[in-house]
């Protein structure tokens, strides 16, 4: 081998980024972001010494709104930017629609990967049934196959008209065995559960790396083995990235090691992907997805009526709560400028996704905040009759809605509850309401 | 070579002295090597590892306990206690544990609004040499008192001024007396009509119409019940209306560029009808440049910002205009903010 020629090649896998672009930033220690996983690839593709393949197992987004689509496009170029090779398609990928599918497919330098699925739409989606890549250490030539399934159980009830599912192995044995022929590695992405990817690997010891899992949360001790077949995952949520390293022996690959890295703060962000992530915010902004979520009427014809008018008789709480987190909850996302995202709005002001809530700035000013009515319900009845003692009544329950597990995991209500906990008050001005 | 061999050499002397070292710790005070039983060693056991929750109601929080002692010679360590996501909680009621001592890690699970079947993890880090990383597991399913099929509302492909039409079907369980309030959409081009009704099953036909936007479409249908732990169900639906063309995005959007950046973005154009064909394209502010490829079935428009563009908002549009009778004009809005 001669001088800075590449020793070893590494396969890098991500997947089930379900949307999770960034750590959304609500507690300390959130790990996971294309930032950290651009960061993290960029520092191992500058080592001459390693021939490196980034993988996208598939998933990039949760569902179908008009705002995973546009998290698809940013993952996207995020992993045009990082070098990712292909992508493998997921059943929350194919649910985005053929128009989307189709888009990227002629835009972007990086392939749809899949071997069991077809696509059959008027508009044209290239997948490619398998993916072959050589590499070179500056003697020897290696080619590596790439191929993908998905798994038919993953679709539950609902698989999309322009998408057929063929059986994972009854397409994959015709594959296998003519690829491994022509091939010193064969990679099988498997969009399925970690159960159905042992069974594969059982199947074919030919396959020298299954990556794997659907909802795994703890991909670092999830790693399994069948005879010499690893069985590996990323874990969900792009929390964190794999690397497997192969030694470029004369005649054949020989796997050195397997390791699962926490995305965590540790890792810089990457200056690209912040801009990236700004563009994001930016694009959320220009097509106002606040004002287009859809809203739930409330009961008994109940409106918000906004913290202004509740501070008009509850002057010392109103002064009081303006002094607390809740009060700045709005402001928070401004200094972070993710002010505009529905999914953050929710929890930092008041009434969003209800009929009379908010919707934006400019149209719903006095709801910003997680304001009196956040808690104790839209208050519209309340100030008609304020007699009516059973308004307003909360428990912690109520809290939850926004403190859980996901949000706010050191959550302890009697903590919590100190922080917001009311001043007694003497109401004076009753009557200016009633009337 | 020779080098590569006093390496080597230094390698292995470096090896047996602390295979060495390590064995002396093990010797008795009478010289002969202890053996398994009788070196000072804390060993973590714990009663059970696996916690079945058997079924659940959604909303619940799940709570268990695994009891464990050390079954060892030497104080037992317990480093660190790990979940594996952020949906359950683990606490361990003492880090340092005696011989014979023993102690609980409480497990609290929030499967939130997570339905099927489950299983959580929680490593048990300590200083046991043989078992350092004790998993725990909790396993279990989470069921729904009210199960509406299908979850989401495929309205498919629709054609320009027809109507289409789904049945949704809601299933309450029969002993917890749930009723079904109502059901709305805020979306005004859906109708919902109620069909067969029993105790314990409800249809409804989700009609769409009178919707005249071409392009996707996506909306909610809100379930309401009187169960305590889904009170508010929220169905999407989603579909697409097609002309004569189809086209992505919808909306051009630059995000926040600075001034002479180099940025292009990408429009594919699609006809459903070949005999469609584009007339003549306009942009406005014409600031903003444009160019036309041709791709397979598609015409690709790379729109690009004028390097000599001033700072501030952009507020544009790109209009297609096409030989269709549906579809004459197609307009892209385009934003973007330009910074010195």
């Amino acid at each position: 081998m001669t001088y800075g020629s590449p020793a070893r090649l590494l396969i890098i896998f991500s997947g089930e980024e379900l949307g999770n672009l960034e750590p959304c930033g609500c507690f300390e220690g959130q790990i996971g972001g294309i930032s950290r996983r651009h960061t993290f690839i960029n520092s191992i593709m500058h080592t001459e010494e390693d021939i490196v393949f980034p993988v996208s197992l598939g998933d990039l987004i949760r569902d179908y709104r008009r705002q995973e689509e546009i998290k698809m496009e940013i993952l996207y170029r995020a992993m045009e930017e990082t070098g990712f090779i292909l992508h493998n398609l997921g059943e929350k990928d194919i649910e985005i629609g053929p128009q989307l599918l189709s888009y990227l497919s002629q835009i972007s330098n990086i392939p749809f990967l899949s071997s069991n699925i077809k696509i059959t739409d008027s508009l044209p989606i290239s997948v490619n049934q398998y993916i072959l890549k050589k590499c070179f250490n500056g003697k020897h030539s290696y080619t590596i196959a790439f191929l993908g399934i998905i798994s038919q159980s993953l679709f539950k009830n609902y698989i999309p008209e322009y998408v057929s599912i063929d059986n994972p192995v009854q397409t994959l044995r015709p594959l296998i065995k003519d690829l491994r022929e022509r091939s010193d590695l064969i990679v099988l992405l498997s969009h399925a559960t970690q159960e159905e990817s042992l069974e594969i690997a059982k199947s074919f010891p030919e396959i020298g790396l299954i990556i794997t899992g659907h909802g795994i949360d703890d991909p670092e001790n999830s790693i399994e083995y069948v005879g010499n077949t690893a069985i590996v995952s990323a874990g969900k949520e792009g929390k964190y990235i794999g690397v497997v390293k192969y030694f470029l022996h004369s005649k054949a690959l020989e796997r050195k090691s397997i390791e699962i890295f926490p995305l965590d703060s540790r890792i810089k962000d990457s200056q690209k992907m912040t801009l990236l992530l700004k563009e994001y915010q930016h694009i959320v902004r220009d097509e106002d997805l606040l004002s287009k979520a859809p809203q739930a009427s409330l009961p008994n014809e109940l409106s918000y009526v906004g913290n202004a008018v509740c501070g008009l008789c509850h002057k010392t709480i109103y002064d009081h709560w303006s002094k607390t987190g809740h009060g700045a909850s709005y402001n928070t996302l401004v200094s972070t400028g993710h002010q505009h995202d529905p999914e953050c709005i929710r929890c930092h002001t008041t009434g969003y996704g209800y009929i009379s809530g908010f919707l934006n700035y400019e149209k719903s000013r006095s709801l910003i905040n997680v304001g009196c009515e956040s808690c104790h319900g839209a208050g519209s009845n309340h100030i008609k009759n304020v007699s009516d003692t059973s308004y307003g009544l909360v428990d912690e329950n109520a809290c939850k809605e926004c403190h859980d597990i996901q949000h706010s995991p050191k959550f302890q209500f009697n903590e919590f509850w100190k922080k917001i906990k009311h001043p007694e008050e003497v109401i004076t001005n009753l009557r200016e309401i009633t009337e | 070579m020779k080098q590569i061999k006093v390496y080597l050499l230094i390698t292995v002397f470096l090896f047996l002295l602390i295979k060495l070292g390590t064995a002396m710790g093990d010797i008795r005070k009478d010289g002969k090597i202890k053996d398994e039983k009788t070196i000072n060693k804390p060993k973590i056991v714990f009663k059970e590892q696996v916690y079945d929750f058997g079924k659940v109601y959604i909303g619940e929080t799940i709570k268990c306990t695994f009891k464990f002692k050390n079954d060892g010679t030497s104080e037992l360590i317990i480093s660190n206690v790990k979940s594996s996501c952020g949906c359950t909680a683990a606490l361990v009621s003492k880090n340092k544990l005696l011989k014979d001592e023993e102690g609980e890690v409480d497990v609290t699970y929030h499967p939130g609004n997570y339905t099927g079947r489950v299983t959580k993890s929680v490593i048990v880090s300590s200083n046991d040499t043989n078992n350092p990383r004790c998993i725990l597991t909790i396993t279990g399913e989470i069921i729904e008192e009210v199960i509406v099929n299908p979850k989401k509302i495929n309205l498919g492909l629709i054609k320009k001024g027809s109507s289409c039409k789904r049945i949704i079907e809601i299933k309450t369980v029969p002993e917890l007396d749930i009723k079904i309030q109502k059901l709305e959409s805020p979306n005004s081009y859906i109708t919902i009509i109620p069909g067969e009704m029993n105790d314990n099953n409800h249809t409804y036909q989700i009609i769409l119409d009178k919707y005249d936007y071409i392009g996707r479409f996506a909306g909610m249908i809100f379930v309401y019940t009187t169960s305590k732990k889904q009170e508010r169900i929220d169905v999407p639906f989603f579909g697409e209306v097609i002309g004569d063309v189809k086209f992505y995005p919808e909306i051009l959007s630059f995000g926040n560029i600075r001034k002479g950046q180099d940025i292009k973005r990408t429009i594919i154009v699609n006809f459903l009808n070949k005999d469609v064909k584009i007339e003549k394209i306009e942009v406005n502010p014409n600031i903003i440049n444009y160019v036309v490829s041709e791709l397979q079935n598609s015409k690709k428009i790379d729109v690009e910002l004028n390097k000599h563009i001033i700072t501030g908002k952009i507020n544009g549009n790109l209009r297609i205009y096409t030989n269709s009778t549906i579809q004459p004009v197609i307009n892209i809005p385009i934003h973007g903010n330009v910074e010195g």
